[in-house]
Parts: structure tokens; sequence; C-alpha cells
């Protein structure tokens, strides 16, 4: 599983979801958790932290979002040379197969359909750790 | 001012624009204009833009050019104009040879037809949205919330049914193939600061401009179960980013004549209610 000292960058457009999902990683045990409110917020602040060598370790994002998009934002991410192996987690509430499938062929590791709660996402977080760690 | 009522309602894959006096040159240009301000949201999933002058049952006959214009608008976004109106009508656009452009029906029935849109079906169909919609709040609300929900009323609703008063909310448009409508969550603040400690999984006390989307990621989630089940069944539903409303007291009202369904939820942490608004006569 993650360390709790993994940087985790959290993104959503709706701020009570950025919040639910913080709790979240918060009671599983994360400890240093960022939040965006968009794809294109999101990349900036990865180009950022990595700048400062500093890079975020796992991405949780929700895929519909204005500016940039989920499924966006993780072809920019999967094109920067040192995110290509970055875990990067879709929670969304767009759950159907064409999507999937999209998501899956850009490169997320894992995909989660909304509702989620927090068992859900600590399993999954356990499987995306063990994917990235075989 | 025109006397022409503009609004994407009923069956709002068409927008319906009833005029209650002869349409004139300046009027169609209005009509034009309004469109042609509308962004691309508007757009989505729009098949038909109706002008229905069945009340007045003529159009100025200047007015042609200017719903020509319009009907070509319209095209490049793949959305057919049809006139609706009496015989004369027709006939006067097939002598003007515009009837590719400007599509006659003699009445909104014979409109109906002319689009492939069968509301015996469609009632078939906005049941079958509202019944995968109520499992889908059960479902998503008992994830979200840990709530154990009761749907303690159903009902249908015209814009003079009395309806709680809420004061906060959020509504979302549904666009499928099949219909069109929207779908409308509301709470008290009590009962939402209630079901946000519970999303939140904190305690609540004030509802905050962070606390206050909450509401409209709960509908965004509903939105998304029943749309998962459905598109497989061919409903092509797209959804549009719900907007939230709050305020001291609001009341959520169908428009003119329009009727909806309304779902009393009953739980354990409070109280709140659907509300589902259709193109189709309910």
């Amino acid at each position: 599983m993650f360390p709790n000292e993994c940087r985790v960058l959290v993104v959503d457009d709706m701020a009570a979801m950025r919040l639910r999902v913080t709790n979240q990683l918060t009671t599983i045990g994360f400890k240093q958790i960022e939040q965006a409110g968009n794809g294109q917020e999101a990349f900036d602040l990865m180009m950022k932290r990595k700048e400062e060598n500093n890079p975020f370790q796992l991405v949780i994002s929700d895929w519909n979002m204005p500016v940039l998009a989920g499924i966006d934002l993780l072809q920019k991410v999967r094109a920067v040379e040192e995110f290509k192996s970055l875990p990067f987690l879709m929670v969304t509430a767009e759950g159907e197969k064409e999507q999937v499938i999209r998501a899956i062929k850009t490169g997320v590791s894992d995909y989660l359909i909304k509702p989620v709660n927090i068992d859900a996402l600590h399993q999954k977080l356990i499987t995306v750790w063990k994917k990235h760690n075989p | 001012m025109s006397a022409i009522k503009f609004e994407r309602t009923g069956n709002e894959a068409i927008v319906n624009v009833e005029a209650t006096e002869m349409l004139k040159p300046e009027a169609a240009k209005e009509i034009m204009d309004r469109i042609k301000a509308e962004d691309a949201k508007f757009f989505t999933g729009l098949k038909w833009v109706v002008y229905n002058c069945g009340y007045v049952g003529n159009v100025a006959g200047m007015c042609f050019p200017v719903l020509c214009r319009l009907a070509s608008h319209l095209e490049q976004y793949k959305i057919h104009f049809c006139l609706v109106g009496s015989n004369k009508i027709t006939d006067i656009i097939h002598k003007q040879g515009i009837e590719r452009m400007v599509i006659p029906c003699a009445s909104m029935e014979a409109f109906y037809k002319q689009a492939g849109i069968s509301q015996n079906t469609n009632k078939e169909n906005v049941k079958e949205f509202l019944n995968t919609t109520l499992e889908s709040v059960v479902s998503s609300m008992k994830i979200m919330l840990e709530a154990t929900i009761i749907s303690s009323e159903v009902r249908t609703i015209d814009s003079s049914s009395p309806i709680p008063k809420i004061q906060i909310g959020a509504i979302a448009g549904i666009v499928s193939s099949h219909f069109t409508g929207n779908l409308i969550i509301g709470f008290t603040n009590e009962d939402f600061k209630a079901a946000m400690t519970r999303f939140l999984q904190m305690e609540v006390k004030e509802i905050t401009n962070e606390i206050r989307d909450g509401v409209a990621e709960l509908l965004n989630v509903i939105i998304g179960q029943t749309k998962i089940v459905l598109n497989d069944r061919g409903f092509d539903i797209q959804q549009v980013i719900p907007n939230v409303v709050s305020g001291e007291s609001i009341n959520i009202q169908p428009a003119n004549k329009q009727k909806a369904i309304l779902i009393n939820y009953v739980c354990d942490f409070g109280k709140f209610f659907i509300i589902l608004t259709t193109n189709v006569p309910t």
C-alpha cells in the first residue's frame, strides 16, 4: 500500500467532493494531500512540484471538469516522461464502457465509479499500489 | 416587446416558440437573435426548433426570409426547423419552395409524427427513467451519506401545487434520445447540513461555498448512476453539469401548464425531495 508520506493530488471541480476525498484519504492515513479544481490547475501544480523536486506520487482525478477534463489531464500527464508510470486513479460518475475503455487506452492506473465509500477507495488504492509495485 | 414566448421547455428536444399574435418580421428576427445568442450547451441534444403559430394561424409573408436564415443557422448544428400552423401557412411554404428548410406541419401532433416522436413511447421511457432514478437515489445516498432512505410520497405536481420550500438545491438538465427534462434535488438548510456531515464525514455547522456545491455532487452522482443503467438500454442520456440554487426560501414550481413528478424522501438524517420535469405529459 502507498506509504502515508505519499504526496497525493486530488482533482475535482466540486469543492465538496475534493474535501470528501481528502477526508477519506486522511482517515486512510495519508498526510500530504493537495487539491486542484480542474485538470489545467492540476497539471500546472504537478509541473511546479516536479520542478521543486517534490513531485506528486499519486493523482486521484474526476473526469468531468471545466477547463481541462480528467481524461485530457491524464493524456497530458502521460506525455511527460517523468509521469509515464505515475499512479493515476480516475474517480467519476462516468461509468459507461466506452469511457472506461478510453481511460484505459489513455493509461489510467485504475477506475472508480461514484458513489465511492472509504472502503472502496482504500481497496482500489491497494490495487493501484500493487499494479505499480509488482 | 414581442408577444413570443420563448423557452426550451416541454419536449425540450424542441424549442417551442408560441406566438399570441401574427408573427411579424421583427418578431421572427427576435427568435433568430435569441437562438443565435445561446451558447453551445443549449444546442446539446437539440434536434428540433419548432415555431408553433397554431394559436394565431398566420405568418406575415415578409417573415419567411428571416425564418429561412434561422433554419440555415440551425442547420449547422444539425437542428431542423419546423413551422406549425394552418394549412394556409403550409401552402405558402410549398409555394415558396422552402419546405426543405422550413418544414411545415399542420399541428403539433403532425409535428410529432413527422419528427418520429411517439408520445406514448416517450411516456414509457419517462417511467423507466423515473424508476431507475428512484433506485439511483436510494443506492447513491446509501453509499454517499450512509443513510437508509424511504420515498414517503410520489405525486404529480403543477404550477399550483403546494411544494415544500427549500433553502438549497441543485438542478441538472437531462437530454436523451427519448425525452428531455430537468432533475432537481432540494433540502432545507438544516437537512442539508446533516446530509453534508455524513457526506464529508465531519461536522458541518455552516453552509460555506465549499460545502454548498455538495448538493450538485449528490445530484451528479444520482444522474450518473441512472445514466450508466439507461444508456446501456439505448437512452443516450447526456447530462448537463448541475447548477446550485440557494436562498432564504426557494419555491420550485413547474412552469406554466407543465406537470412534474415530486418524490419526497425521509431518512435517518432528515428529509429531501427530488422533482423530475420532462417534456412528456405525465
